[in-house]
């Protein structure tokens, strides 16, 4: 890839996102995938930057990170076995005898997790000289994570990981990729009244999604609540990949709310 | 507490809200709105009819039977553009409240202050 097609990337996906400077996001994924979305969130940084990656039961692993270089552990450190003695200790280059060993640390800090949240600030301190570190296309090399050179994640995957995500808060999944039911979960009876009326409720949307979303074309959701005690349902629309949700009443609002912060990259 | 002073201070509280507006669904015309700026009749209209589609029309019927049989009470659509709410009355189903928001807008805040100001229009009839 070269840099006007990176920057071209950049700019796509900076429009998409609309976020701030350090503004949170989330990750989910399998702990390897989850490694692959950290280097490739390194990728993505040129200036000084202290960046944690926190998992949801608290511990987070913080790096150092400038000029696309992943330049060391900070400290404080999650109780991981190692990962004290690489604390603040700078990654000289591809050869450092210390890679292995953080490898190691973060896929065992990552072992149970399924999403990280990323936040990122200045460094508050003099931080590592530019040059100092180890640039990601080489990390990706020496640790065998593919992903990271393309951290494109599909309209198919992202939802896969949404869903996957929210864990119990969904009574009922319906995911369709293409025109294919690709998976689907949760309680059998909802699961068969789902797939009994999702044509029609697909005939209907589609017959109006251009006046629903006035031509905004990227990922969208629509909720709606019956005034009883029925799960509402969460449709979310990410163009060739399609979910229906029942999601209990009470935690409709809350699952929009995941998919406000949900990645997009 | 008037419509219009209803739907002002639902703006004024909920940060983020660009647009409130009251309608009726059967006629899909907005009867008021607060807005930041005037509003393209063309707008307003397009929001009612959207209204009526997720609470009334072919999106409320082709999920009512996946909502217990009833029609959506409530609605939200989510883009990265906006987030709109869109609320039914409860003692006159053929009106509705909608709010159109950032994206970024808190969701509980909009969905607790729409319902205050949806029963305070109804409350004064």
């Amino acid at each position: 890839m070269d840099d006007f097609t990176r920057l071209e990337q950049k700019l796509a996906k900076l429009r998409q996102r609309e976020r701030a400077p350090g503004e949170k996001r989330i990750i989910r994924g399998t702990p390897e995938k989850l490694l692959a979305g950290i280097l490739a969130e390194v990728d993505e940084i040129i200036l000084p930057r202290r960046v944690s990656f926190a998992l949801a039961n608290g511990p987070a692993l913080q790096f150092a990170v400038a000029n696309r270089r992943l330049q060391a552990l900070l400290a404080p450190t999650p109780a991981t076995e190692g990962a004290a003695q690489l604390a603040d200790k700078a990654l000289k280059d591809a050869e450092d005898p210390n890679l292995a060993a953080l490898k190691v640390v973060i896929l065992a800090t990552l072992k149970s997790a399924d999403a990280l949240t990323i936040t990122s600030r200045r460094q508050t301190d003099a931080g590592f000289p530019s040059d100092i570190g180890v640039p990601v296309q080489q990390l990706a090399r020496a640790w065998n994570v593919t992903e990271a050179v393309d951290d494109e994640v599909t309209a198919e995957a992202m939802l896969e990981y949404f869903i996957a995500g929210l864990g119990d808060r969904v009574l009922a999944w319906l995911r369709i990729d293409g025109e294919e039911v690709a998976d689907q979960g949760g309680d059998a009876a909802l699961l068969g009244t789902i797939g009994e009326h999702a044509a029609v409720f697909l005939d209907g949307y589609f017959a109006k999604r251009d006046q629903l979303y006035q031509g905004e074309t990227g990922p969208a959701a629509l909720v709606l609540n019956a005034d009883g005690d029925a799960p509402s349902l969460v449709f979310l629309d990410c163009g060739t990949a399609l979910a229906f949700l029942a999601v209990p009443a009470e935690l409709s609002a809350g699952v929009l709310v995941e998919w406000q912060a949900r990645d997009t990259s | 507490m008037d419509v219009a002073e209803a739907l002002d201070n639902l703006r004024a509280e909920v940060a983020g809200c660009d647009l409130a507006a009251f309608t009726d669904l059967s006629s899909k015309m907005v009867l008021c709105v607060s807005a930041g700026g005037r509003r393209a009749q063309e707008e307003l209209d397009a929001l009612s009819a959207i209204a009526a589609t997720v609470l009334a029309g072919s999106v409320a019927e082709g999920a009512q039977s996946l909502l217990g049989e009833e029609l959506p009470g409530s609605a939200m659509t989510m883009t990265n553009v906006d987030l709109r709410l869109f609320l039914r009355s409860p003692s006159s189903k053929n009106e509705a409240l909608i709010c159109v928001c950032a994206p970024t807008t808190d969701l509980a805040t909009i969905m607790d202050r729409g319902k205050n100001a949806l029963d305070q229009i109804v409350a004064a009839g």
